[in-house]
């Protein structure tokens, strides 16, 4: 027991919290808790295997899991550089880009639905080009991973500009000092360091995409296993059948709390730089 | 900051898998009333009808699709009236024990085809549109609400591929698809498509069994303002809510006795 040890006896006993804090901190865990809890108490849990078997549900999830993988690794390829370059660039306009990047992380979905259709859809300022070039975007699942990828690349842009800045120049210096070009610079010296935020970026940018509906709904469309996604089949299936519809989201929930807990649960030393 | 972030996402991940309930009406005078979207034209004329009752005008409605409101009343919303878009939909609402006896069939209503104003899958005719439906972007109402399950009876008697490419969850965002002109086409109720005349145009659907819905007004089985209620419900089934509902573009309601869920 820790309290036997002699210098910790020796410490004044110092609550964690102010005892009326400790209320409303429990309270705020109840109120993040409890409606999942609910939820999945309500949900027929012997019921998921079978409504997996059923086709329109399997078909939802496999569409988020294969779109989001794809999502995810844009957000990866793209979302890296521009990290680096808020993080690590001087440029006053970045003070302007930043605001503007990071935007889709606090429009409502749906809005950002509306600006893809402004942008990409038939009647946007791109369509005309795409549909010359034969292209069609809207009501594809390539309109779903471009919605993921939309709501999802500030979160890998944060995770890295942020990281980034807590890595001393010297490392990089010294790397080049030895003859390292800035590409291997960048791949043996700083993206290592930033390894932790790197895939806890991947990890929240999967969840993010996982879970996307109203930006899905309003640029991608609602059609079986194209651009039906699992959020889009459980608001479905809520009108017509809500306990299937709380048994997907059952395993929506278990999705997301294996990722949460990846970054955020016991075994979140994994991410933390070793030595 | 990041913890900030990482705590979004968490968040951010979980609300895409709830549809939430809403909150009671707050404490205005006049019946709450749940309606169909597609009954908001014949309701705000009746509204602002000057002859009807001071309760009727009174009303406070709020619109949403059909199976929405009946999901939300499931979960426990309270309110005086319902006006469904369907018979199915009420008779759902009334084995629940949520709609007291004897709702009202109020209007009917039936789909078009409706293609943007600019037309650019240059559809002349339902015809045309069932000839080049595979090569044409189509939106219709997925199966779940009623206009989908009207959309799935026209496909059936007609013995139609309407090659959708896309189920939306309710009739308004059908509308909105065509009338941005992001499908060449999409089937929705001919009152919509009334409604926003200057953005689109609708192409009449040939007639086929099964190819109405019947809209319905019921009152709750535990009303707050019962009587105010009642004054709305024998209102929407008479002469002034009629007249609303055609000013509105909807046919006629069947006979009430005709009690038979035509609708399916």
């Amino acid at each position: 027991m820790a309290s036997r040890s002699p210098r910790l006896r020796s410490r004044p006993a110092i609550p964690v919290l102010p005892p009326a804090l400790g209320v409303l901190a429990l309270l705020g865990a109840a109120l993040l808790v409890g409606p999942v809890v609910a939820l999945v108490l309500q949900a027929d849990l012997l019921a998921v295997p079978d409504l997996l078997g059923g086709d329109r549900a399997r078909d939802a999830l496999v569409l988020s899991l294969w779109t989001a993988g794809v999502s995810t690794l844009i957000c990866l390829l793209l979302g890296v550089p521009l990290g680096l370059l808020l993080g690590r660039g001087r440029s006053p306009l970045l003070r302007w880009l930043r605001p503007l990047v990071l935007l889709p992380l606090v429009l409502p979905p749906v809005v950002a639905g509306v600006a893809l259709l402004a942008a990409f859809g038939r009647a946007g300022i791109l369509g005309g080009t795409l549909e010359l070039l034969g292209l069609q975007i809207t009501f594809t699942s390539a309109a779903v991973v471009l919605a993921q990828s939309f709501v999802a690349l500030p979160f890998m842009v944060l995770s890295v500009e942020s990281a980034v800045q807590g890595v001393a120049r010297e490392y990089e210096e010294a790397a080049a000092t030895m003859g390292a070009g800035p590409l291997a610079t960048l791949w043996w010296v700083v993206l290592p360091l930033i390894r932790p935020a790197l895939t806890a970026g991947v990890v929240l940018v999967f969840a993010r995409c996982l879970g996307e509906f109203g930006a899905t709904l309003a640029f991608a469309g609602s059609a079986p296993g194209i651009t039906r996604t699992a959020p889009v089949q459980i608001y479905l299936l809520q009108q017509s059948d809500p306990r299937a519809a709380a048994a997907l989201a059952t395993v929506m929930i278990a999705a997301a709390l294996v990722v949460v807990a990846l970054v955020h649960g016991p075994a979140r030393g994994w991410f933390r730089p070793r030595g | 900051m990041l913890a900030v972030v990482l705590s979004v996402a968490g968040a951010l991940t979980l609300s895409g898998c709830a549809a939430g309930a809403g909150d009671d009406a707050d404490d205005a005078d006049g019946p709450v009333v749940l309606a169909a979207a597609s009954a908001e034209p014949a309701l705000e004329r009746l509204a602002a009808d000057p002859d009807v009752a001071d309760g009727v005008s009174a009303m406070t409605p709020e619109y949403a699709g059909t199976s929405t409101l009946v999901s939300q009343i499931e979960s426990g919303r309270s309110f005086d009236v319902v006006v469904s878009a369907s018979r199915r939909h009420m008779t759902r609402l009334q084995d629940g024990g949520h709609v007291g006896d004897g709702p009202l069939p109020v209007a009917t209503n039936r789909l078009v085809l409706a293609v943007p104003a600019e037309n650019p899958g240059e559809i002349e005719s339902f015809a045309d549109f069932a000839d080049r439906s595979a090569e044409l972007t189509t939106a219709i109402c997925a199966p779940q609400v009623p206009c989908g399950m009207l959309a799935e009876t026209l496909s059936e008697e007609l013995a139609l591929d309407l090659h959708a490419d896309t189920e939306e969850t309710s009739v308004a965002s059908v509308l909105s698809k065509v009338s941005l002109g992001e499908v060449d086409a999409g089937l929705v109720y001919r009152t919509d498509a009334a409604a926003a005349s200057e953005d689109v145009r609708a192409l009449e659907v040939p007639e086929h069994d099964g190819g109405t819905n019947q809209m319905w007004a019921g009152l709750s089985a535990a009303p707050t303002r019962p009587q105010a209620a009642e004054q709305l419900l024998g209102e929407l089934a008479s002469g002034g809510g009629r007249a609303a509902f055609e000013e509105a573009g909807f046919l006629p309601p069947p006979a009430a006795e005709s009690d038979d869920g035509a609708d399916s």
